[in-house]
């Protein structure tokens, strides 16, 4: 309910003030708390433009040190091979766009501002030759596809009139916790012309986020409230199917 | 109903966690074992890392052996003794347990040495299990045929090389309860094994550690079944606490659902035993395990789908 409210005010707000800034954005919720029904939510991330040109809307997830493995077949049996360990991967990494991004900028704009799956630039720990570290980058971002954590959607963001512009953020159920960072690129005939930058929070709440807290600030006693639950409900059961 | 794994981080339908923890429950319940050769290949099946699989997995093998212990307890069937130096193995066993499993984890071998661990373990004893339980069922069917024959009797005691190996090792102990006398190094031994298949293959080896307490300790085998599970028992929670505090694997929310469904289980299958006895249920038993070994023998044979396996850190 409390989106649509937000929505509502922000929708009369720029509705009225049409020429404010030349880009604005903001998103439905400030950030997205993960509870025990989680199964994945959307996010509407909305704003004006002017002139309205094109619009490129980047979120991106916390950079994790991640490693991708190749599986190998030696004499018949599939064994894990060659690896590749990546600094900066982000978990999560979502471009909706309102054209597909290969006609929006040029090589050299996508590239320096990471727009779009092929413009990601990922260090690796060790140096690796370009052949390789190519083939295990690519095989990385078609793996995060599948997961769900990596889209490129053109056409995705929508101009509700000459200046307002929305789009929906998928959040799969195994979207990585932590700050993430939401941008919108505003680009006219090919140049970026504005931009802005929202930090975004997605944090573990109720009693997941109480049960996710609790195994990481007292892990010890986190345990033994594990094996009291196991001898608790063994003995529950017992007692309560016991046939006399 | 999906539910949210808060340590796993991801989102699992409750249903199929129960389903499977109730099926571990009957089986465990039937058969007198942990089942956990069974939840934690499922598990990672699943989806859920497999840290988190075995890690969570230790405190079914908690809840499936618990009752049985104090079971065990009321009739004395535990010898403390002989308990005390398995579980100082044990211990010794599940601490380099977790560092093997970090390291695997470091080299992204995790799910490779897991699987093949289970095959070579399940197939080895499936396989034992399936050729002894099906002669004894032939013998007792000739047995019927001709009651006359006399099941043979295994040969006298024949000193092998390893029972004098074994005899000659230093620190010997006294097991007054088994009535044995032996060096304290075989139970250790032992119970190493054992701490390290709870802490990385999530089984408690019962599979393992009853037949090695029969034939290696010479423990009158009333004890033994009481004396195995209560090492597996304080193991496995231990092996629990130790994932719970070096790594956060353990999540409490999948060990409810797991609990919940395999202490029903465990019911219904204590229920059913006074039906499935002696060389049928072993037989039973082993077309199970064989079939569990199969299905993870056939994933390392056949291509994968995805090649490639991603470890964030």
């Amino acid at each position: 309910m409390m989106r649509f409210i937000i929505l509502g005010i922000f929708y009369f707000f720029i509705l009225t003030h049409p020429a404010l800034a030349d880009l604005d954005m903001d998103i439905s919720e400030p950030n997205l708390e993960i509870t025990t029904g989680f199964t994945g939510d959307t996010l509407t991330v909305f704003g004006t433009a002017q002139p309205k040109g094109d619009i490129v809307i980047i979120v991106r997830g916390p950079e994790k040190k991640t490693s991708i493995h190749r599986k190998v077949n030696v004499m018949g049996l599939w064994l894990t091979g060659e690896s590749v360990t990546f600094k900066n991967v982000p978990g999560y990494y979502n471009v909706a766009s309102s054209r597909p991004v290969l006609q929006i900028a040029d090589y050299q704009t996508r590239y320096e501002k990471s727009i779009g799956l092929n413009s990601l630039v990922f260090e690796t720990e060790r140096k690796q030759p370009a052949e390789k570290k190519g083939r295990f980058q690519e095989a990385l971002i078609q793996n995060q596809q599948l997961k769900g954590l990596y889209s490129l959607t053109p056409n995705a963001v929508i101009f509700v009139n000459n200046t307002l512009f929305k789009t929906r953020i998928y959040m799969p159920s195994n979207v990585p916790i932590g700050q993430y960072e939401i941008t919108a690129f505003h680009f006219q005939n090919g140049e970026l012309i504005d931009t802005q930058t929202r930090p975004f929070q997605i944090a573990q709440g109720g009693l997941a986020g109480s049960v996710h807290n609790y195994a990481h600030t007292s892990p010890f006693l986190y345990g033994i409230t594990v094996i009291f639950i196991a001898l608790f409900s063994s003995f529950l059961a017992v007692t309560l199917l016991r046939r006399e | 109903m999906q539910i949210y794994l808060p340590i796993a981080e991801m989102a699992v339908q409750a249903e199929t966690i129960a389903f499977l923890g109730a099926v571990v429950g009957v089986i465990s319940g039937v058969f007198g074992i942990g089942g956990g050769f069974l939840t934690t290949p499922f598990l990672i099946f699943l989806g859920i890392p497999p840290a988190v699989a075995v890690g969570t997995q230790a405190s079914q093998l908690v809840a499936s052996s618990s009752t049985a212990v104090v079971g065990h307890w009321k009739k004395r069937n535990i010898d403390i003794k002989m308990a005390g130096v398995l579980l100082a193995g044990g211990l010794i066993g599940t601490i380099s347990g977790i560092f093997i499993f970090r390291l695997l984890q470091y080299l992204g071998q995790v799910d490779l040495v897991i699987s093949v661990l289970y095959v070579l373990f399940l197939s080895s004893i499936g396989s034992m299990m399936f050729t002894e339980s099906l002669s004894t069922l032939l013998k007792q069917r000739k047995m019927r045929l001709n009651p006359d024959d006399q099941p043979q009797t295994i040969s006298a005691d024949k000193q092998t090389r390893f029972q004098k190996f074994r005899d000659n090792l230093p620190y010997k102990m006294n097991f007054p309860d088994s009535r044995v006398s032996i060096s304290a190094f075989v139970p250790l031994g032992i119970g190493i094994v054992g701490g390290l298949m709870v802490s990385v293959m999530g089984i408690g080896a019962g599979f393992l550690l009853v037949p090695a307490m029969i034939y290696l300790l010479r423990m009158p085998p009333l004890l033994v079944a009481g004396t195995s599970l209560a090492q597996i028992m304080i193991t496995s929670a231990f092996a629990c606490i130790l994932h719970a505090v070096t790594n956060q694997t353990v999540d409490l929310i999948l060990a409810s659902i797991l609990i919940g469904g395999s202490v029903i289980g465990a019911q219904i299958g204590v229920r059913l035993s006074h039906y499935v006895k002696g060389a049928p249920a072993r037989f039973i038993l082993a077309s199970i395990i064989m079939l569990v070994g199969l299905k993870l023998g056939s994933a390392l044979l056949l291509p994968p789908a995805n090649l490639y396996s991603i470890m964030v850190e």
